[in-house]
């Protein structure tokens, strides 16, 4: 019994090592995800936790031939959807929200303490805050798919194996999605949509 | 190959994931539809911004903590899940040991009944 306790316990070692190796080789890809997923750091600080949490806990069940972070991201698409519906909403707020406080300060991490122009970095991080207030006003469906060919550039096969739906699905869902965007940001896009 | 204004044809277009056949209708379909140059126009743009967006940064100490939550995790799961197995085992042995070695009986037994190798 006592080898048998110890050879499990080499081996949970190894397989934890394993699966740290592979979180920290795709981290920078899961955070973009998602904080693009909840729309702010705290709660895409949770999502993480508790997709590392799942997918830890179900390693094992991890296809040999697949890709680690696709198999993270539909964990993490899972998550998110479990999570807006036990909190029944999405964190909603408002256009004057967004903006940034008089006083200067910002309330996005990423702008802290890095070098720039301070003029410029505020006006990309108003511009960031801006575009990311249109993605979370998009249905979580249209959101998924927009952030998952958009930005992580999956193909459509790839994003239906994620949500578990058609490629057809996911085609009219991503151009919903991109036209109700592009609707949005019209402003920025130059593109006079619907006059 | 008809199109109209609210399928996904543009976008996928754009992405390069139709088929041949389809491929060359959308083309023939913008050279014709000024709208629909526009409408591909303001795709493309939207596409160029989301694409544009800067990575969000988490705070300098939140993969370390993520990891040591992590480890911790793993422990705690290591636990249950050893623990889960041993008394899989150990059930399953005592179900073993009770169905195939007999209890000790408190009188010699004759042998068996059948004798052993048959005719």
């Amino acid at each position: 019994m006592r080898r048998w306790w110890r050879s499990a316990k080499l081996r949970a070692e190894r397989d934890l090592a394993v699966f740290e190796g592979l979180v920290a080789r795709y981290q920078q890809q899961m955070y973009r995800v998602a904080y693009r997923l909840t729309g702010n750091h705290d709660d895409a600080q949770d999502l993480i936790q508790d997709a590392l949490f799942e997918a830890y806990r179900n390693f094992h069940r991890f296809e040999r031939g697949t890709r680690f972070d696709r198999w993270l991201y539909r964990i993490m698409t899972n998550r998110q959807i479990d999570r807006v519906r036990r909190q029944s909403r999405l964190p909603l707020v408002s256009w004057d929200q967004t903006q940034v406080p008089p006083d200067g300060r910002d309330s996005g991490w990423e702008s802290a303490g890095e070098a720039g122009n301070p003029a410029e970095m505020l006006v990309e991080s108003v511009l960031g805050e801006r575009i990311q207030q249109a993605l979370n006003d998009l249905p979580d469906e249209y959101r998924q798919a927009v952030i998952l060919a958009d930005l992580e550039e999956l193909t459509y096969v790839e994003i239906a194996r994620i949500v578990r739906c058609p490629v057809g699905t996911v085609r009219s869902r991503l151009h919903r999605g991109r036209n109700m965007l592009r609707e949005k940001l019209e402003d920025l896009t130059g593109d006079g949509v619907n006059r | 190959m008809k199109l109209t204004r609210d399928d996904s044809y543009y976008s996928a277009y754009l992405d390069e994931m139709l088929s041949g056949p389809e491929m060359i209708a959308v083309s023939q379909h913008l050279q014709r539809t000024p709208e629909a140059q526009k409408e591909l126009a303001g795709l493309q743009q939207t596409v160029a911004i989301l694409r544009e967006l800067p990575d969000p940064t988490p705070p300098p100490e939140f993969w370390d903590k993520t990891r040591q939550n992590l480890r911790e995790f793993a422990r705690r799961h290591k636990r249950r899940t050893s623990l889960r197995l041993v008394v899989r085992r150990l059930i399953t042995g005592v179900w073993h040991n009770s169905v195939t070695e007999p209890r000790e009986p408190s009188q010699p037994e004759a042998g068996p009944s059948i004798p052993p190798g048959g005719p």
